[in-house]
C-alpha cells in the first residue's frame, strides 16, 4: 500500500494549485491536472498483477477503533478494477475539461471539484471500513451537488443540485442507519471480515430493517425507480461532470456496494425481489423514456438509468452467471457511456445544440467526432464484437436459465436492447448524417485533441475488450468474480461467438425491433405527446411534496418561535434552562449542602461589592455607557474571584475579554440603537423574576459543586503527567492544547463558523440596504 | 483631528507594545499563564484600540488580509498540527516536538505551539471580521 502514498500526495499537491495551472496555462492545464488520476492509474496496474492473482493490499491506520472505525482501505481485484476505472476514465475527463471550459465561467472550481470527486470515488471502492466507506460516499454525492449547481445563476440547476444532493445524501444517511445496524450484528465494520460473517447476519432479526436500509441507500445513489427522477434532472451539470459522475461512476457506487455486499446480506427473498423487480422497473421505464427524449444528455441519461437498473436488476437474480453478466455490464458500460457524454459535448461544442431535432449532417465538418461516436454507439446498440455485445448474452443466458424470472426478464432485456440499438442509430443517423443543420450563429468545428483522444481511446478499449474477451475473462472477470461472491476456484470462459444459442436468437430480435423502433421514432413521439401529462404524477411528484411541506413547516415554526427580539431568545433559553434543572433537581432529591457563611476577610467584601454594585449599577443605568461600564465592573470583579481562587489562567482570559468587549462597545456605541426602556412594568417584573430565579439556581449549583466531590478530582492527573508527557508547565494550557485539544478544535472551528455566519448575514444586509438606497435614489 | 489627538499618539505607541506582548502571552503560555486564546485577545484588542483611534479602514489596512483570511489560516495551522501526527503514525493531535540549539539557546519547538498559533489566529480573525462587518453595517 505503500506505493499509493506518491500519487496521494502527487494527486493532492496538484488539486491544491489547480487555480495556479489553470491561471497560467488557461485550457491546457487538463494536460496537467490529468497527471494525478495518471499516476493513481499507474500505480494500481503495477499492482494488478498481484491482486488479480488473489493477493490483497491492505491497509489501516486507527481512527476511533473503540468502535469499530478505523481509516482501512482494502484492494481485492474488484476493488482494483472499479479504481482503475475511475482513474482512467478521470484522467481522460480532465483532459477533455480544458478544451470544453475554454468558454465557460468558474473553471477553477470546476477542476477542484472534480477532483476532489475522483479522490472521493476512489475512497469508495477501495475503503474497508463502512464508516469510511460512507464519508467517502457522502463526499460524492456533495462535491456532486457543487458540480450539478456550478453554474449557479440559474434557478433551475441550483433546483436539480439540491435534488440530487437531498435524494443522494438522504439516501446516503438512512444507509449509514443500516451500517450501524450492521456493525451491532456482526461485531465489526471492516468489509473483508463481514464477507465470513453473512450466514450469522441472515439469520439475525434485525437482517429485514438492515438490508432495507441499504436498499434505500444503493437505490437512491444508483438513481433505481422510485428514486430515479434527480438523475436527468442533474445533467444541469456541465457534460464532462455529467459523463464522469453521473454516468460513468458515482451512480455506480450504489450497485458497487450492492455487488460488495451479496456475501453479505445477497442470496435471500427480499434481496430477490426488491432488486430484481426495482432494477427491471428502472431498466424498462429508463429504456422508454430514452426513445422518448431529444435532448442527447437526456437520452443518455435515461439509457444510463436503464443500465443501472439492469445491474441492480442482475445482483438481485443473485445467480453466479447473472453476478459475471452484471460485471461485464458495469465494465462495458463505464466504457461507452462516459464517452458518448463527452461525444455530446463536442457535439454541443461544434453544433452550438444538444437538441437532436436541430442538427445534422455534421458528419463532414466533424469527421474524427463523427468516428469515435461510431464507436460508441457500437457499444450502446450492443452490436458484435463489443464488450457490451458479450454482456447482453451473458445477462440473456442468465435470465433464460433461471427459473423464478426466465418469464418475465428475457423479453424486458430484449425490450431494452431494442430501446438502446434505437437510441444508438438514432444518436448516429440524426446529428451526424442528412442534410446540415446546426443552431443558428454556430460556427461548426472539429473538436480539438484534447477533447476526442478520451472518448476516442475508451470507446475503442470498449470494442478491443470484446474482441479479446477470451483473455480479459480469464485475466480480469474470473479473479473479480471470485473476490464478488468470496469463492475460490471457479475459472470462467468468454467467446465473443457462442453458436447460433436462444440468447442469440434473441439479441437478433431485439436487433430487429431496435430498427424497426428507430424508422417508427416520429410515430412514437407522436404518440406520446397526446399522454405526456401523466410523467407529471411519477416520484418526483413526490419529492416536491415533500420539498414543499418542509418548507411550509419551517416557514410556519418561524413564525411562531423567531420573534427576532434577542430578550425574547434569553427569555426562552433562560426559562428552558431553569425548567429542566430544576426539574432534574426535584426530582433527585439532589441535597443542598447547608450554607455557612464564610466570608471572613475584608476584600472579600470588596470583591462581593464590586460584583453586586455593578450588577444594581447594570439595572439602574439610563446611559448606555454607563451600562456598559458597570457590566465591565462584573466581569473585572469576576476576574479577581477567580484570581483570588488561584486561577489565574481564566482570571487572565477574563479579564481579557472584558477588555475586548469594552473596547468593541465602545467602537460601536455610535452605532448602537437609543437606549431606552422597552417592556411595560409588567414585563419587567417578569424579568425581574426569571432573572432572579435563574441567578439564586446558579447560586445554589455553584455552591453545591463548591462542597460536595463526588469522586477524585482529576486535576491531580494533569499536573503530574503535564511536565512529563506534553512538556508544558502550564497546566491549563497544556489540556488546552494537548489532552482536550480536539475540544479546543471544535471551539476554534465554531469562533470561525460563527464569524462566517455574523460576515454574510451582515453582509448580505448591507448589500441589500445598498441596493435599496440605489432604489430609492 | 485634535479631539483624539492623545488617543491617537497613545495608540501609536500601545498598540505595537500590545502586539508584541501578545506574541509573548502566546509563546509563554506552555509554561505560564497565557496561551493562544489569551494572545489573540490582546492581539484583537489592540487591533480594535488602533480602528478606535483611526478608524476601522484603516485598521482593516493594518491586517493586510481579509479577517477571514486570518482564520482560515489559523484553522489550517491548528489542522496541520492535529493532522501531522498520523504522517509518523500516532494518533491525532499526539504532541511531537525537536529541540535543537539556535545561535546557543536551546530550542524547544513542538506541534502544540503551532495548534496555540492556530488558535491565535483564529480569535484574531474571527473578533476582526465581526467588527470590520459590523462596521460596513
Amino acid at each position: 500500500m505503500t506505493d499509493f502514498l506518491l500519487p496521494t500526495i502527487v494527486f493532492t499537491v496538484l488539486t491544491a494549485f489547480a487555480p495556479f495551472f489553470v491561471a497560467r496555462l488557461k485550457d491546457r492545464a487538463g494536460w496537467i491536472l490529468a497527471i494525478g488520476p495518471a499516476l493513481f492509474l499507474a500505480v494500481l496496474l503495477k499492482s494488478a498483477p498481484g491482486v488479480l492473482s488473489g493477493g490483497k493490499l491492505t491497509s489501516s491506520v486507527s481512527w476511533i477503533s473503540e468502535v469499530g472505525i478505523n481509516f482501512s482501505f482494502y484492494v481485492d481485484s474488484f476493488g482494483l478494477t472499479f479504481a482503475s476505472l475511475v482513474c482512467l476514465i478521470g484522467a481522460f475527463i480532465i483532459i477533455y475539461s480544458g478544451g470544453y471550459n475554454s468558454h465557460y465561467h468558474y473553471t477553477t472550481r470546476f477542476y477542484v471539484l472534480m477532483l476532489a470527486f475522483m479522490a472521493s470515488m476512489v475512497g469508495v471502492v477501495l475503503s474497508d471500513n463502512l464508516i469510511l466507506l460512507f464519508v467517502f460516499w457522502e463526499l460524492t454525492s456533495i462535491t456532486s451537488y457543487l458540480l450539478i449547481g456550478i453554474n449557479h445563476e440559474e434557478e433551475a440547476n441550483v433546483k436539480a443540485a439540491l435534488q440530487a444532493l437531498v435524494v443522494t445524501a438522504g439516501g446516503g444517511l438512512v444507509m449509514l442507519m443500516g451500517i450501524v445496524m450492521l456493525g451491532n450484528i456482526a461485531g465489526t465494520l471492516e468489509l473483508s471480515e463481514l464477507i465470513a460473517r453473512g450466514e450469522v447476519i441472515r439469520q439475525h432479526p434485525l437482517y429485514f430493517w438492515t438490508v432495507i436500509c441499504f436498499f434505500v441507500g444503493c437505490l437512491t445513489k444508483s438513481a433505481q425507480f422510485p428514486f430515479h427522477f434527480w438523475l436527468p434532472n442533474a445533467m444541469a451539470a456541465p457534460t464532462p461532470a455529467s459523463a464522469f459522475i453521473h454516468s460513468a461512476t458515482m451512480v455506480k457506487a450504489g450497485v458497487f456496494l450492492l455487488f460488495r455486499l451479496t456475501p453479505v446480506l445477497g442470496g435471500t427473498e427480499i434481496w430477490f425481489r426488491v432488486l430484481t423487480s426495482a432494477g427491471a422497473i428502472t431498466m424498462v421505464l429508463g429504456a422508454l423514456f430514452s426513445l422518448l427524449r431529444h435532448d442527447m444528455k437526456q437520452v443518455l441519461a435515461y439509457t444510463t438509468i436503464s443500465a443501472l437498473g439492469t445491474i441492480t436488476m442482475l445482483i438481485g437474480v443473485g445467480t453466479e452467471a447473472s453476478i459475471v453478466a452484471a460485471f461485464v455490464f458495469m465494465v462495458a458500460h463505464a466504457f461507452y457511456k462516459g464517452s458518448l457524454f463527452l461525444i455530446t459535448g463536442m457535439v454541443d461544442h461544434g453544433a452550438g445544440t444538444r437538441d437532436l431535432r436541430q442538427m445534422g449532417g455534421l458528419r463532414k465538418l466533424m469527421p474524427i467526432t463523427c468516428t469515435v461516436a461510431f464507436l460508441g454507439v457500437l457499444s450502446l446498440g450492443g452490436m458484435m464484437p463489443t464488450l457490451s455485445f458479450l454482456s447482453k448474452e451473458l445477462m440473456l443466458e442468465a435470465a433464460l436459465h433461471n427459473h423464478a424470472v426466465e418469464k418475465i426478464l428475457p423479453p424486458a432485456i430484449v425490450f431494452t436492447g431494442a430501446a438502446f440499438l434505437a437510441v444508438a442509430i438514432r444518436l448516429f443517423v440524426v446529428p451526424f448524417f442528412g442534410p446540415l443543420k446546426h443552431a443558428e450563429g454556430a460556427h461548426v468545428h472539429e473538436a480539438p485533441l484534447s477533447m476526442w483522444i478520451g472518448p476516442g481511446i475508451l470507446t475503442a478499449l470498449g470494442v478491443f475488450l470484446g474482441i479479446t474477451c477470451a483473455g480479459f475473462g480469464k485475466e480480469v472477470i474470473t479473479p473479480v468474480y471470485n473476490d464478488i461472491l468470496h469463492g475460490h476456484g471457479h475459472e470462467l470462459h468468454f467467446h465473443v461467438w457462442h453458436g447460433v444459442t436462444k440468447s442469440f436468437l434473441l439479441s437478433l430480435t431485439a436487433y430487429a425491433v431496435g430498427v424497426a423502433l428507430f424508422f417508427m421514432r416520429r410515430r412514437i413521439f407522436a404518440a406520446f405527446e397526446k399522454v405526456e401529462g401523466i410523467t407529471k404524477f411519477g416520484p418526483e411528484k413526490g419529492y416536491d411534496l415533500f420539498m414543499g411541506s418542509i418548507y411550509k413547516v419551517a416557514s410556519f415554526q418561524t413564525r411562531i418561535i423567531q420573534t427576532g427580539y434577542l430578550r425574547h431568545y434569553m427569555m426562552v433559553t433562560v426559562l428552558f434552562a431553569l425548567l429542566m434543572i430544576g426539574f432534574a433537581m426535584l426530582r433527585e432529591h439532589t441535597p443542598i449542602p447547608a450554607f455557612e457563611w464564610e466570608m471572613s476577610y475584608l476584600h472579600e467584601y470588596g470583591i462581593a461589592l464590586m460584583i453586586v454594585g455593578g450588577c444594581v449599577l447594570a439595572i439602574l443605568a439610563n446611559r448606555k455607557l454607563m451600562a456598559i461600564v458597570a457590566l465591565t465592573m462584573v466581569g473585572f470583579g469576576v476576574g479577581v474571584v477567580y484570581v483570588y481562587f488561584s486561577a489565574p489562567d481564566l482570571a487572565m482570559t477574563q479579564v481579557l475579554v472584558e477588555t475586548l468587549a469594552t473596547v468593541m462597545f465602545a467602537l460601536v456605541l455610535a452605532f448602537m440603537p437609543p437606549f431606552r426602556p422597552l417592556g411595560t412594568k409588567r414585563q419587567r417584573a417578569l424579568n425581574l423574576t426569571v432573572a432572579a430565579a435563574f441567578g439564586t439556581l446558579m447560586s445554589v449549583l455553584t455552591w453545591i459543586s463548591f462542597k460536595l466531590q463526588a469522586s477524585e478530582s482529576i486535576s491531580s492527573f494533569f499536573a503530574e503527567t503535564s511536565y512529563l508527557k506534553a512538556h508544558g508547565k502550564n497546566v491549563v494550557n497544556v489540556i488546552l492544547v494537548d489532552y482536550r485539544g480536539w475540544d479546543t478544535f471544535g471551539e476554534i472551528l465554531v469562533i470561525s463558523i460563527a464569524s462566517i455566519g455574523v460576515v454574510t448575514l451582515l453582509a448580505h444586509s448591507v448589500r441589500t440596504k445598498k441596493g435599496a438606497e440605489v432604489a430609492d435614489g | 483631528m485634535g479631539e483624539l489627538l492623545i488617543l491617537r499618539f497613545g495608540a501609536r505607541i500601545l498598540v505595537p507594545l500590545f502586539l508584541v506582548y501578545s506574541l509573548y502571552i502566546m509563546l509563554r503560555g506552555h509554561n505560564d499563564a497565557g496561551g493562544g486564546f489569551s494572545g489573540g485577545l490582546i492581539a484583537a484588542t489592540a487591533l480594535i484600540l488602533y480602528g478606535l483611534a483611526y478608524d476601522v479602514r484603516s485598521m482593516k489596512n493594518l491586517l493586510k488580509v481579509h479577517p477571514v483570511r486570518v482564520f482560515g489560516f489559523g484553522l489550517l495551522m491548528a489542522s496541520s498540527a492535529a493532522v501531522m501526527p498520523l504522517f509518523v503514525g500516532s494518533t491525532a493531535l499526539t504532541g511531537m516536538w525537536i529541540d535543537f540549539e539556535f545561535l546557543h539557546t536551546h530550542i524547544h519547538l513542538g506541534t502544540p505551539m503551532l495548534f496555540d498559533l492556530g488558535v491565535f489566529h483564529c480569535v484574531v480573525g474571527g473578533v476582526m471580521a465581526i467588527i470590520v462587518t459590523l462596521k460596513e453595517y
